[in-house]
Formats: structure tokens, C-alpha cells, sequence
């Protein structure tokens, strides 16, 4: 517990730098969560890439990597996807443990056990190309914007929700069919 | 299970991690490829090997769970969901490009099937639609010689009434007259005739292209049933 606690504030600390890093095209970094996003395995890309150790990971929970450019209406959208049993794809941002940055092409699924029911989560993140980066990474600056502007932060989350639900309506494709529109084959 | 579990070692730690390491690998064997090695010790001799074993777990679970995933969204027509080759070293981003292949192909059934539909819809409507308008013309001429047969039938009965005031000198009239109003109700009978029978051959047709489009129908259920099994 105290361990726990003492990677927490660590955490809180950590300053995004700017640096990017990336992985290899034929890499996948691996984790699997619980029901809560409770890190239960993380492979050794997801260490190398996060720059934290397999027993620093383990018990933390997944949001430890994440980047404070991130619109937080993304994870709403990949909690509440993943909550109805279905697979998500998505771009993030992450944060390094030495403030670096990675992206990663995400994908979520719920694990089921023999009984079909779901008894955690499963991703599989891919190394992504600059276009489907730099398209990302534009849309949810926007969407941070949005969110940001709201003093109260569940306000800020429904606003920025509501703007990309309206973006998705306005192109007419849902955010499965955005993603593979701006992923290469 | 438990024949198939090594014998203890004398470094404990090493025999727990043998034990882990064993447990997973069987699981994966018998085709469970959720489990990982979880507790391995860094200094611990045989740790690369449980790192290795873990990591291929990650690359076999990955192509197991985009195989089923691309051909499941293929099947029900989420075409932009492919196989993602991205990530897959080796012989599985072969096998996860000829996967992609096919559920490219199946997509391309499925747009070519929608065409013949449209085309197919296009061809009956059209069909259909001739033969309405000839049926139409028909009725409009079998009207027409109903008027004239009405018009020749009344000419008769004139004719006929003109002879009986001619008295005797226009008997021989009489029966031109008589001639003129049979043959004009002949003319009216064969024109009602016609009329019934355009009258069947529309129903016929309407009929005709509904079940041509309720066949239609059952037939592509079943051809997204067979893909569905295969």
C-alpha cells in the first residue's frame, strides 16, 4: 500500500516534456485491467515504452500513463464502449514515467470468462503513422479547449462529449469508422 | 493437469515460477490464451524464459483475437473494420494479411451483390412498367371500339325505325338494319372481352414482379447465412 502510494504522487509530479518516443511497427505493448482499469499484466514494450518496471505497473491503475493533453471525453467514450461489451479503437497520447510522450493506436476488448461474462480488459496498442497523429492529435486539442473552459469539470466533460458526438453526426460515421478512415492499411 | 507439472526443484523460487510458467503454457496448449506469468522474480534464472513465453502469448492472443474479430465484423458488413497488420511480426502478419484478403473479398461479394440488386430492381421496374403502359393503350383502343359499336348499335336502331315507316318498300332495309345492330353488339362483347382479360394480365404482372422481389429477398438471407457458417 505504501508503495502504492508513493508511485501515485510520483506520478502527480511527472511533467510532460515534450519528448516524443515511439516503438517498433511490428511491436505490441500489452496490458490487461480489471473491471476498475486496475493494471493486472503489462509486457515488456508497455515497461521499455512507459519507462516504469512489471512490479511497479502491476496494481496501478491504467490512467498512471495517461497525458494531460488527452480530452478526457475520449476515455468517457472507451469506459463506456468497453462497458457494453464491445471492442474500441482509438489514438492516444500517452505519458512516459520520465514525462515523455508516446502515441499509440489503441485497441480495447472486454475479456469474458467460460461463462461470458466479462471479467476484465484486454489492449493491444500499435505504433501509429504521423497522419493519424497529427489528425488526432488536432481534434483533440480542440476538444481539451472545450473542456478546459469550464470551471467545473463535469461540466467540461459533457461539453466536450456533446462536441465530438456532434463532429462525429456532422461527418455522419461513428468513431470506429473515423479511426479506420485515418488508419493506413 | 497435474501429471503434467515438474517435480519441485530445490531452489524454491525457481520451482514456483517453473510451476507458473508450466500452468500457463498447458492453459494456452488447451486453448486458453488469457493467462500470463505474472510473478517473476528479476533475478531469477529462467525470468527471460517466462518473459518470452509471455511475449508470445501477446502475439498469438493479438492475432487470435483479429482474425475473430475481422472476419465477425466482415460477416456482418462492417466493412472498415479490417485486420490490423500493425503489430503482427512474421508469419503472423502473413496470416493476418490473407485474412484481410479475404474479408476484402467477401466485401466486394457483398457490393457486387447490392449492384445486382439495384440493377436487377432497374431491369423489372422497367419491364414492368412498358408492359403497364401497353396494357393502358390496349384498353384505350378496346374503349374505343366499345364507343363505336355503342355509336354503330344506335345507327342500326335508326335505321330500323326509318325502314318501319317506310312501310313494305323498306323491308329489305329491316334487315340490313337488323344485320348493323348484331354485329355492333358482337363488336361490343369481343371489346369487353378484351377488357377483361387486360384487366387479368395486369393483375398477373403486379403479382409477377412482388414475387420476384419476395425470392429475391430470401435468396440474400441466405447467402449471409452461408457466410455467416463459413
Amino acid at each position: 500500500m505504501s508503495e502504492y502510494r508513493a508511485i501515485v504522487l510520483e506520478q502527480r509530479a511527472v511533467l510532460p516534456t515534450g519528448v516524443e518516443r515511439t516503438f517498433g511497427r511490428e511491436e505490441l505493448i500489452v496490458s490487461k485491467t480489471d473491471l476498475t482499469g486496475n493494471i493486472t499484466y503489462a509486457n515488456e514494450v508497455f515497461c521499455r515504452v512507459s519507462g516504469y518496471q512489471r512490479d511497479e505497473l502491476a496494481g496501478q491503475n491504467h490512467n498512471l500513463i495517461r497525458h494531460p493533453d488527452m480530452p478526457r471525453c475520449v476515455f468517457k467514450l472507451l469506459w463506456e464502449t468497453i462497458a457494453n461489451e464491445k471492442e474500441i479503437f482509438a489514438y492516444v497520447k500517452n505519458l512516459a514515467r520520465d514525462g515523455a510522450h508516446y502515441w499509440v493506436f489503441a485497441h480495447i476488448t472486454p475479456t469474458f470468462n467460460a461463462q461470458g461474462k466479462v471479467i476484465g480488459y484486454h489492449s493491444n496498442r500499435r505504433c501509429p503513422d504521423r497522419a493519424p497523429i497529427e489528425y488526432f492529435d488536432g481534434i483533440y486539442k480542440q476538444l481539451k479547449q472545450i473542456e478546459d473552459r469550464h470551471p467545473d469539470r463535469r461540466e467540461g466533460l459533457a461539453a466536450s462529449f456533446n462536441h465530438m458526438v456532434g463532429l462525429l453526426n456532422q461527418v455522419g460515421v461513428s468513431f470506429d469508422e473515423l479511426v479506420f478512415a485515418q488508419t493506413p492499411r | 493437469m497435474s501429471s503434467f507439472l515438474p517435480k519441485p526443484l530445490g531452489n524454491s523460487v525457481t520451482s514456483d515460477l517453473v510451476r507458473e510458467v508450466t500452468l500457463v503454457a498447458r492453459g494456452a496448449a488447451a486453448g486458453d490464451l488469457e493467462p500470463r506469468i505474472l510473478m517473476i522474480p528479476d533475478d531469477d534464472p529462467l525470468a527471460p524464459m517466462a518473459l518470452a513465453i509471455n511475449a508470445m502469448l501477446d502475439s498469438l492472443d493479438a492475432y487470435v483475437r483479429e482474425a475473430s474479430a475481422a472476419l465477425t465484423a466482415a460477416s456482418e458488413q462492417r466493412h472498415h473494420r479490417r485486420f490490423i497488420q500493425r503489430g503482427m511480426p512474421g508469419a503472423f502478419r502473413r496470416g493476418a494479411a490473407t485474412i484481410d484478403l479475404a474479408a476484402g473479398a467477401i466485401a466486394a461479394h457483398h457490393e457486387a451483390l447490392a449492384a445486382i440488386e439495384v440493377r436487377q430492381e432497374g431491369v423489372i421496374s422497367e419491364q414492368k412498367s412498358v408492359m403497364d403502359a401497353n396494357a393502358q393503350r390496349i384498353a384505350g383502343i378496346a374503349a374505343t371500339i366499345e364507343k363505336f359499336a355503342a355509336g354503330t348499335r344506335m345507327l342500326g336502331l335508326n335505321a330500323r325505325i326509318e325502314a318501319a315507316r317506310a312501310g313494305d318498300s323498306g323491308a329489305g332495309f329491316a334487315v340490313v338494319a337488323d344485320e348493323v345492330q348484331a354485329i355492333s353488339e358482337r363488336i361490343a362483347r369481343a371489346a369487353a372481352e378484351i377488357a377483361t382479360e387486360l384487366k387479368v394480365f395486369q393483375t398477373d404482372s403486379a403479382r409477377a414482379s412482388t414475387e420476384v422481389r419476395q425470392k429475391k429477398t430470401g435468396e440474400n438471407g441466405r447467402i449471409h447465412r452461408d457466410q455467416r457458417a463459413a
